[in-house]
């Protein structure tokens, strides 16, 4: 995974994580009876999902690498 | 494998580097975020607090209390009809100038003085033109006079016609003339070559410029402070509304300035593949 692509899907998973701040505040907070357990809950759901994000960007970035590095391999092969 | 092999020290700096200067880049609004969610005792406490009970009332006090998307609405209507005036006129005087060299050039950089001086030794006269404008009959029906968004798109326009003219003009000039001449030869008109081989050709091109006009237009503070009142303000004069005389609401400026890029921020995460392809369309010349 190249430096630019992961600064740009960090960024969409702080995006994520404050999206899940926003939907848990104004949806989700009503339904706990206690404010610090709804905090905490809230923070490991949207660290999750911004984490789960972030590692499926990662994993989709080094199989695209590897199948251009092995597209450029078998040209190369073949010019040789 | 495929790479120039570095040294890990190297790296190590390079990747440093490039953290700090984007980190700075990001924290502003990363703060603007955060304060955004914390209530009224925690804003302004010296150390500043990383650790308090996120709640949404500033959200609440911005968008109902002082009916923030109000604001929203003018913006957007005001910037997306001031990005269209923009893009169409920008785009057939960047091709007039591209294609048939219209004025030689003078014109083109007579263009270009005009975004030379600062908004601001143009504010008075606007301010003048559009007053006295709004007292007519016309300019009442069309909705040009001050506190009337009319006032605002014209504005914009004349403001951000000169860069899209600029960078509209070399899209243009990266397209072979000779698609133009096949075309014609095909019996197409003049505007139909426009519309069906330039036009599409210089798509990505049009809408880099759509949206960094797009940009300018939500993000401009001086026009619509000084050429509005209540009723054509924009979120930029919204926010500036929370500055009170008892003092300044920090929390719902936040959520205001927050409210505020969000739009925006997401609109360019979604053209961010166009953007990417317009600049750097014609990069490579022949």
């Amino acid at each position: 995974m190249s430096f630019s692509q992961a600064w740009d899907a960090g960024f969409r998973a702080v995006l994520i994580y404050i999206g899940v701040v926003f939907a848990w505040l104004g949806l989700v907070e009503r339904y706990f009876g206690s404010q610090s357990v709804s905090v905490v809950v809230m923070n490991v759901v949207a660290v999750a999902l911004a984490l789960a994000f972030f590692l499926r960007a990662r994993s989709r970035a080094v199989a695209e690498r590897a199948r251009a590095e092995a597209e450029v391999r078998a040209l190369m092969e073949e010019a040789v | 494998m495929l790479q120039r092999p570095t040294s890990f020290a190297t790296e190590v700096l390079r990747y440093g580097l490039i953290v700090l200067v984007l980190a700075f880049i990001v924290f502003p609004i990363l703060w603007m975020v955060v304060t955004s969610f914390k209530p009224p005792q925690d804003v302004m406490v010296s150390p500043p607090r990383f650790l308090f009970t996120p709640t949404l009332d500033n959200y609440v006090h911005a968008i109902w209390e002082k009916n923030f998307l109000f604001y929203i609405k003018n913006t957007l209507f005001i910037s997306v009809t001031s990005t269209v005036l923009v893009v169409v006129a920008g785009a057939l005087a960047a091709y007039s100038f591209a294609r048939y060299n219209v004025g030689d050039g003078h014109i083109l950089f007579f263009i270009l003085s005009t975004k030379m001086f600062p908004a601001i030794a143009v504010i008075l006269p606007y301010f003048l033109i559009f007053r006295d404008t709004g007292k007519t009959a016309v300019g009442r029906f069309l909705g040009v006079g001050l506190d009337q968004p009319g006032a605002l798109i014209i504005s914009y326009t004349m403001f951000n016609l000169p860069f899209a003219i600029w960078l509209l003009v070399s899209f243009f000039q990266d397209i072979p003339r000779e698609l133009e001449h096949s075309a014609r030869l095909d019996g197409l008109s003049r505007m139909k070559v426009l519309r069906k081989v330039v036009f599409p050709l210089a798509a990505p091109g049009i809408a880099v410029t759509g949206v960094f006009t797009l940009i300018f237009c939500w993000n401009e503070f001086l026009f619509a402070y000084i050429l509005t009142r209540k009723t054509a303000s924009t979120i930029t004069v919204g926010v500036e509304s929370f500055f009170t005389l008892q003092g300044i609401l920090w929390g719902p400026v936040a959520a205001a300035a927050t409210i505020s890029v969000l739009p925006m921020m997401a609109f360019v995460l979604l053209m961010q593949r166009y953007m990417v392809r317009g600049l750097t369309f014609g990069a490579v010349r022949g």
